[in-house]
């Protein structure tokens, strides 16, 4: 099966090459026109990820005999504009869209609108009024993960390494971060001693901020907020050199190698986003949209710029010593894997 | 050019002369000097100490092992784009290798680990080479595929997971708390290096009677020993002076950079006095002519990129034993890094002209600003700037130099 997919993509590749056309996934598009369709316009689907977040979408499509139909944007908005058009002419239901850029998809959002798609804005937000955006709540990423730090240690010196500056969701992170940390900053018992956002997120540049900033504060440092799984590896690294590792440290994403380390005490969280279930979220709100009911559980959500739109956000999950068991439950992780190396006091998955 | 120019740089000329260095590289260590000492300022004395020159050492051995090979791929009037992908392919290879393969506990896991990451680097090398040389594609193209193609494979062959964990023998190899060996042995390399600096200094001007060439003075000896004597000893003094954490025993020098130091002498060595070398910088001059004086470009064009994918693979072990953990995100945009080391120390991206300790005083300076700035606490975007503009200055200076140097 996975050589199956591989073998297609690498086809899919070769034909988006050579330019023929856009590459909707063809042995899907098996003349079913006009019925039970749901169309998806991938941004990017050469990455883990998105295969779990499919995964997702399948599992509750095909059971309510749905079609699934798919394009990959392979990173290109301009291929993404063309792939929708296609989507939308071979008769979808409802259009999921991972937007590669939020600004430049209006023109598929107004034809969707014109052919009288409903659209689903995945993951990334669309400025659009029509669509309905499904995705987990940023702003709670960042929150949980501060709140899991402060269990352990709310006050003294703390160190914030951010990713990547260019990137506006880091935005909703440091939000989420700072409606937790700022009282305490405030009542004078958390002090942010210095903060680096780190370029494309990168492990060993984090691990030389990490290390930089050591000698500058002469290792009084007692936390450190890291705003993903990668970076909080180049830190681990860095605390790791100076005998300091087991202070508070944060990430997110659920890195099989984070998980190891919070197993053996070596970290505090990592915030988790279980892509399946949002895809399956996805998948059910497209299935009522297509079928012209309300979204059940929706709410208004307000975009940067101003303009409401109906949502749905999923909280994320703080994964930390105390609650292992969940990532290993749902085949996340084996038990071998995240309790590799650990020996002294395992949490209760490693026992 | 006036008099007190002429004058100005006949001074310059001899002290560089004395130290046994061009000038050119003498005026990049001042560069170096004037960069540290304001940093030093700036960070309210926090630059110059051995911790943070420690820290400095060990954050450009990734970059400064790989601008060894860039400068002779750059000489050789080629580009190798592909070196970060190559290093996070390389380094999820050899994280995977003792993680799935190998016993992680296993005795010998860190050097066979090792030998399949530089032989991964090897075949990566020939592959582009041979594409390079033969089918005649030329090298920004086959490198910019090589940039895409390891970067996706570095995340295809494990669907991007990091792997950590790595083999505690092979961290040692990254630096890191014990990764260093020691103040003893420190002082041991140190002794042994100032002796080999003698024996060199006494067997060119040997040579040099030999040829019937002038002598130099003997003070003039006794000068070049004397310099390179106090250099080595300085740093092995400030690789002692940091100590490990909560302890009052010295770290010694990190095994990363003895590795940076060794390959840049060998890469000098062989750029400058080998036959491979010189060749490179014949080709890299003009390819025909070298051609025409009978050697094998296409061959030598293959060995080039043999180098660097070694280096690379090299790299890669440090990069990856120094995280601790084997990342397909790993090394990302290096291949700038390591460019921009190169062209400011004076490697021209026309090809022949360069050296291979330029480039490492280049990374030096690149990464002096980048752990100063940090230091600083200065905001990523306005460091990025920062080092953008000095890369452009650098390479100006260097324009006008190179100017006022023919007229």
């Amino acid at each position: 099966m996975k050589i199956i997919a591989t073998f297609r993509n690498v086809a899919l590749g070769a034909i988006a090459v050579v330019g023929i056309g856009s590459s909707i996934d063809i042995a899907d598009n098996a003349l079913a026109a006009g019925s039970k369709r749901i169309c998806v316009s991938w941004r990017h689907f050469q990455e883990e990820r998105w295969r779990i977040d499919e995964a997702g979408i399948k599992s509750v499509l095909e059971p309510a005999g749905y079609t699934y139909v798919s394009a990959d944007a392979q990173s290109d908005p301009q291929k993404q504009l063309t792939d929708v058009e296609s989507l939308l002419s071979s008769n979808c239901d409802a259009a999921i869209i991972l937007a590669q850029d939020s600004k430049a998809i209006m023109p598929a959002v107004e034809g969707s609108k014109a052919a009288g798609v409903p659209v689903i804005a995945y993951d990334v937000p669309i400025d659009s009024a029509d669509v309905t955006f499904i995705s987990f709540d940023n702003v709670a990423v960042g929150r949980l993960m501060a709140e899991a730090m402060i269990k352990v240690k709310d006050s003294g010196n703390w160190v914030k390494i951010d990713g990547d500056a260019t990137m506006t969701i880091i935005n909703l992170f440091g939000a989420g971060q700072m409606q937790v940390i700022q009282p305490l900053i405030d009542a004078g018992k958390i002090k942010i001693v210095a903060q680096q956002n780190i370029e494309n997120w990168k492990p060993d540049l984090a691990q030389a901020a990490m290390e930089q900033i050591l000698t500058q504060q002469d290792n009084k440092v007692d936390a450190v907020l890291a705003m993903n799984d990668g970076m909080s590896t180049g830190v681990a690294a860095a605390l790791s050199a100076q005998k300091m590792l087991g202070i508070p440290l944060s990430g997110q994403d659920g890195d099989k190698a984070v998980l190891n380390r919070i197993a053996k005490g070596q970290q505090t969280v990592t915030v988790w986003k279980n892509s399946y279930l949002l895809g399956q979220a996805a998948a059910k709100a497209a299935i009522e949209m297509a079928e012209g009911k309300p979204v059940s559980g929706q709410k208004p959500f307000t975009t940067e710029s101003g303009t409401e739109q109906p949502s749905m956000l999923l909280d994320p999950i703080a994964i930390t010593y105390d609650n292992l068991n969940l990532v290993v439950d749902s085949n996340w992780i084996s038990k071998e894997e995240l309790c590799n190396g650990v020996t002294e006091n395992p949490p209760a998955p490693c026992k | 050019m006036n008099s007190l120019a002429v004058r100005a740089r006949t001074i310059s000329d001899r002290i560089a002369l004395a130290a046994g260095l061009d000038v050119r590289l003498l005026g990049m260590l001042s560069v170096m000097a004037a960069v540290w000492l304001a940093l030093h300022v700036l960070t309210g004395g926090l630059f110059l100490t051995p911790r943070n020159l420690f820290n400095l050492s060990l954050q450009v051995s990734v970059v400064g092992i790989i601008t060894c090979g860039m400068v002779l791929v750059i000489v050789s009037r080629h580009i190798d784009l592909s070196v970060g992908s190559q290093i996070g392919f390389i380094g999820v290879l050899g994280a995977l290798l003792q993680n799935s393969i190998l016993p992680i506990d296993g005795g010998s896991t860190w050097w066979i680990t090792s030998l399949a990451m530089l032989g991964a680097g090897l075949l990566i090398g020939l592959a582009q080479g041979l594409l390079v040389a033969y089918a005649g594609i030329p090298s920004f193209v086959v490198t910019l595929g090589g940039l895409l193609f390891f970067r996706n494979a570095a995340f295809y062959i494990n669907s991007g997971v990091t792997i950590a964990p790595l083999n505690e023998t092979f961290q040692l190899l990254g630096g890191g708390l014990d990764g260093t060996i020691g103040v003893f042995w420190s002082w041991i390399v140190c002794a042994l290096a100032i002796a080999a600096v003698a024996f060199l200094v006494w067997r060119g001007r040997q040579r040099r009677s030999a040829h019937g060439m002038t002598r130099r003075s003997p003070g003039e000896y006794a000068l070049l020993v004397l310099i390179w004597g106090l250099a080595i000893i300085g740093f092995t003094a400030v690789m002692n002076a940091y100590q490990q954490p909560k302890s009052d025993i010295g770290m010694g020098i990190p095994i990363p950079v003895l590795i940076l130091i060794g390959v840049t002498i060998i890469m000098s060595a062989v750029a400058r006095k080998h036959r491979f070398g010189r060749h490179v910088f014949a080709m890299g001059g003009n390819s025909e002519s070298a051609e025409l004086a009978g050697i094998d470009t296409r061959r030598l064009t293959v060995l080039v990129f043999v180098v660097m994918g070694l280096l690379c693979g090299l790299a890669a072990i440090v990069i990856t034993a120094r995280l601790n953990a084997g990342a397909s995100v790993t090394g990302t945009m290096t291949e700038l890094n390591v460019i921009a080391a190169a062209v400011i120390g004076g490697t021209s991206l026309a090809g022949g002209i360069g050296t291979v300790y330029g480039g490492i005083v280049g990374a030096l300076i690149m990464q002096s600003l980048e752990s100063g700035m940090i230091l600083m606490g200065v905001p990523t975007p306005l460091q990025r700037m920062v080092l953008a503009l000095v890369l452009i200055v650098a390479v100006w200076i260097d324009v006008v130099y190179r100017r006022a140097r023919r007229s």
